[in-house]
């Protein structure tokens, strides 16, 4: 954490104290931006899967003009504008905004804090593909250079799942100051791949046009909506941006994303899609055909890093929210250990650490491919990208007394993206997207449970308990 | 009995259990004793100035809730700390910490849902860590003394 992001132990001042500094800007790109900035990995990879291989021109700008458009109006505008605006006393993330709804279990409402607890839940959910499907994605980057690694390519990418899962317990924030160079680094260089991809066929810049995302999305029936499953990996890490306010700041947040970020993802995507323009049949990974052939090592090894990154915010944020849930009572205690003496981001908790483990090796040795993981990637963070956008509506109307009227109307283009992208999202389901939701539902029923248990306990401590008159006299 | 003892409670305003149990076993009371309750509230930050609630219950029998916020690391010593200057007589030096080691069973119920639930509640509550291990506590200073609950 940078020195100028200090540590105020008062909610008002937490609050006024973050200024959008250069170096807190930066330090965002290391923490928040890791899975948004690694999806071009494997994103486009995923949609050319869905359209059946076949990516003629018509299918390519669509699928760029959905990518587009899904960025603005999903991160650029819900997230970056309006979601990022709800924060509860400078924190976010679903389970601040489900406790800014002021919903109460015992005086009515529980459907807020059933979505609030679920939503939560479910993004352990796809928190264990994540560390999978990058890594695998980075390390398949070889298959298109030489042939020589193919076989190798799991096995590589467990060994470095397994150490980055080891080296927990040491605590990651000496390691963590280097990841903002490379971050910045690999922005720099994927928007420059993105440029040259563009300068080769820049007629890809039409599809900025919503129409070609339209068309691609009501010409084609099933497939069409099967398209934006695959173009919804690019946003899957939406969620975390709010969920890390807290420690980042708002604004910090928001500049990088806009200065840096979306620039260098827009650029990107266009590049591939650029690609596919002058050979419809290309194959292999879009991303690595975009750099030329003598600089797919380094770029695999500089990609490596970025999704090593990646999965580091996703597991510090698993750390994060489990001590946060534990906190408001909704999980059982745990051992946590803290590994530095900063405030969060520095805790380790040993059985969110090998559980995340065991399940997410599992993962990439059972799919073994980027490509068969996307199938069931995105489930679990597309519903609760949905129930953030319910709560936010609570939010707009009960906290920010909004009328009706625009109320209904923000949320409401935001649920119809939203919910686009859910049910897209529910066609994965047979390919292994039931796995995260099967996963995030274990985790709701854990919650639950521990929580009317523990009050029914209380209770029986209650009735055992005498008032301190009858026992002093 | 010289000293200091704090009452680990999840029972706010009367008189834990865990006090009552113990009287009734030494035949003696500290010279203060303190039930104290760990409360997480509903924002992220509690500021140092409103983390404790201190309230004289009777002579050298005292209350005290303390505050955190659900992102904070929770300190007992250091609350208990603040506690002191705020005129509770306490000797950080040889306090010593009880807790209750629950061990909970469950009975059969009519609803086959809350029975799971509470079955599971309860495989979870025997595999959940203790007090001290949250709380910054001195572990050589911490006695938990186990007992039975019924739910």
């Amino acid at each position: 954490m940078p020195a100028d992001i200090v540590h105020v132990d008062d909610p008002v001042l937490t609050r006024v104290a973050r200024k959008t500094t250069p170096a807190a800007a930066l330090a965002a790109l290391g923490i928040v931006y890791g899975d948004l900035g690694t999806s071009p990995l494997y994103t486009l990879q995923a949609v050319v899967s869905a359209t059946g291989g076949h990516f003629p021109p018509e299918a390519a700008l669509g699928s760029l003009s959905l990518i587009f458009w899904a960025l603005i109006i999903t991160i650029s505008v819900k997230y970056c504008l309006f979601v990022m605006r709800a924060d509860n006393h400078g924190e976010g993330g679903i389970l601040a905004l489900m406790s800014m709804t002021g919903a109460n279990w015992y005086e009515g409402r529980r459907i807020l804090i059933v979505m609030g607890l679920f939503g939560a839940a479910l993004i352990y959910g796809d928190g264990i593909i994540t560390p999978a499907i990058s890594v695998l994605s980075a390390l398949e980057g070889l298959n298109v250079a030489t042939e020589v690694f193919k076989p190798h390519v799991v096995s590589m990418a467990v060994a470095i799942l397994l150490g980055l899962f080891a080296v927990q317990s040491r605590g990651t924030a000496q390691i963590a100051k280097a990841f903002v160079p490379v971050m910045l680094l690999w922005f720099a260089i994927i928007a420059a791949l993105g440029v040259a991809g563009i300068s080769r066929y820049p007629e890809v810049i039409a599809a900025v046009d919503p129409r070609y995302g339209i068309a691609l999305l009501t010409g084609h029936g099933w497939s069409g909506i099967a398209v934006l499953g695959g173009v919804f990996l690019a946003m899957t890490g939406g969620e975390a941006m709010y969920a890390d306010m807290g420690h980042i700041g708002r604004n910090p947040i928001r500049t990088s994303w806009y200065g840096i970020v979306l620039p260098a993802l827009l650029l990107n995507y266009a590049g591939q899609v650029a690609l596919f323009l002058g050979d419809p049949a290309m194959d292999g990974n879009p991303f690595f055909r975009l750099a030329p052939s003598w600089s797919v090592y380094p770029l695999v090894g500089l990609a490596t890093i970025a999704t090593i990154i990646a999965s580091q915010a996703i597991i510090t944020g698993s750390f994060s929210l489990t001590r946060q849930a534990m906190q408001l009572g909704w999980f059982p205690g745990m051992r946590i250990r803290q590994t530095s003496s900063e405030e969060y981001g520095q805790i380790y908790v040993p059985f969110v650490n090998w559980t995340m483990m065991v399940l997410t090796i599992g993962l990439t040795v059972s799919f073994g491919s980027s490509d068969r993981l996307a199938g069931a990637y995105g489930t679990a963070v597309s519903t609760t990208m949905l129930l953030t956008t319910a709560l936010l509506y609570n939010v707009m109307r009960e906290r920010w007394h909004w009328p009706a009227g625009p109320a209904l109307i923000t949320s409401g283009l935001f649920l119809a993206v939203d919910f686009a992208f859910f049910a897209a999202n529910l066609f994965k389901i047979k390919e292994g997207g039931w796995i995260p939701l099967a996963f995030g539902t274990l985790v709701f029923i854990i919650m639950v449970s521990w929580h009317f248990g523990f009050e029914a306990m209380r209770h029986r401590h209650t009735v055992l308990t005498e008032t301190p008159d009858e026992f002093f006299r | 009995m010289p000293g200091t003892a704090v009452f680990l409670t999840r029972v706010a305003t009367t008189t834990p259990f865990l006090i009552v149990e113990h009287v009734a076993q030494m035949r003696a009371m500290y010279e203060t004793a303190i039930a104290l309750t760990v409360k997480f509230d509903y924002i992220p930050r509690v500021a140092p100035r409103d983390r404790i609630e201190l309230a004289k219950l009777a002579d050298g029998f005292w209350h005290i809730t303390v505050h955190f916020g659900f992102v904070q690391i929770p300190d007992i010593p250091a609350a208990l700390r603040q506690a002191k200057d705020r005129g509770c007589p306490i000797n950080l030096e040889d306090a010593i910490y009880f807790g209750a080691r629950d061990a909970v069973v469950c009975y059969k119920r009519r609803s086959w849902l809350v029975h799971v639930g509470l079955r599971l509640f309860t495989l979870m509550f025997r595999n959940s860590v203790r007090a001290v291990d949250l709380f910054k506590i001195p572990p050589e200073k911490f006695v938990e003394i186990g007992r039975q609950i019924e739910i």
